[in-house]
């Protein structure tokens, strides 16, 4: 069986590639969580600028395929994050998962607020509301990603 | 190996910056425009590594412009000791040369209908005109890199993008 490394990406690595690369290891259930959840998960909203690129290991999904996240600094990744890998010759190692466009305006807002100025105090309600009207989304994203990859 | 270089644009300041790697300190302005992909916005956009040329041994230079340049050497570092590789096949340079952002916005300025040839001629003038400069940076910036010489053999280039 040839494992796969799957790798959830977005701006800053905080919010929604948090929120699917565990729901992918199944540390998140399907159905919405509750925000004390969320804020227990250990990077939920609390990286910063030297996360920045690095490679976070989430855990195991239930076909032991690795799961990582990354924080980007680019939401529109996936062509160069592909690319480089390949210039790597490591193509058949990843599979990137960009969860950008599952941020919606209010997870956006609180974000900037929570991590790029540094007042979770403020942003934090905002990025809960957010995350959890993107749910069911990163959801379907991850079945999606799951059944194109791995079959279910 | 495989090198590339980034920077905010692929087909500005690292394109001068892939010659002198390849050719060492002189780059004229012919070997500029000989580059099929300089000043090319279009190539630009796609965010996709611009081949540039291989030398004689068969390392191969690249270009990319992105907007997280300042980041590629990390991620990509990032990825190979996650897959376990020791010695990576791809060499990431960040090239950040002083001024260069007012070039970059005079070619993005390029894709204006009517006016954009304009300013994407001011750019190239602007970029040809600071040759003497961004050599000087990139050499600083490749011998910073490869401080024992280990640099890619001072030979011409034997393929073309």
């Amino acid at each position: 069986m040839i494992f796969i490394k799957f790798v959830y990406f977005d701006y800053g690595g905080s919010h929604s590639s948090v929120l699917a690369a565990n729901i992918h290891t199944n540390n998140l259930s399907k159905t919405k969580p509750f925000k004390e959840e969320l804020i227990n998960l250990p990077l939920f909203d609390k990286t910063d600028a030297s996360d920045e690129g690095e490679m976070k290991y989430i855990g195991l999904d239930e076909n032991q395929h690795e799961v990582y996240l990354i924080g980007t600094k680019n939401g529109n990744f996936t062509n160069a994050i592909n690319n480089i890998t390949s210039l790597l010759g490591l193509t058949n190692e990843y599979v990137f998962i960009g969860t950008m466009p599952y941020v919606n305006l209010i997870l956006r807002i609180g974000g900037f607020i929570s991590r790029g100025l540094s007042m979770p105090f403020i942003g934090r309600p905002l990025v809960l509301a957010g995350v959890l009207a993107a749910y069911p989304a990163l959801v379907t994203l991850v079945e999606r990603v799951k059944l194109e990859n791995i079959g279910g | 190996m495989n090198y590339l270089l980034v920077g905010r644009s692929g087909v500005l300041e690292t394109i001068i910056a892939a010659l002198v790697l390849l050719n060492g300190a002189e780059v004229s302005v012919e070997d500029i425009n000989q580059v099929g992909a300089f000043a090319d916005i279009n190539r630009d956009k796609k965010g996709e590594p611009i081949f540039i040329k291989a030398d004689q041994v068969g390392n191969k230079v690249y270009t990319l412009g992105i907007s997280n340049y300042k980041l590629i050497s990390k991620i990509s570092t990032e990825l190979a000791r996650v897959a376990g590789q020791e010695k990576p096949n791809l060499t990431v340079i960040t090239i950040e040369i002083k001024g260069d952002n007012i070039t970059y916005y005079l070619s993005r300025l390029g894709t204006l209908p009517i006016v954009g040839s304009l300013f994407l001629n001011l750019a190239k003038q602007r970029l040809l005109s600071r040759r003497p400069q961004i050599i000087n940076a990139c050499k600083d910036i490749v011998y910073h890199r490869f401080p024992n010489n280990i640099m890619l053999v001072s030979a011409k280039p034997i393929r073309e993008s």
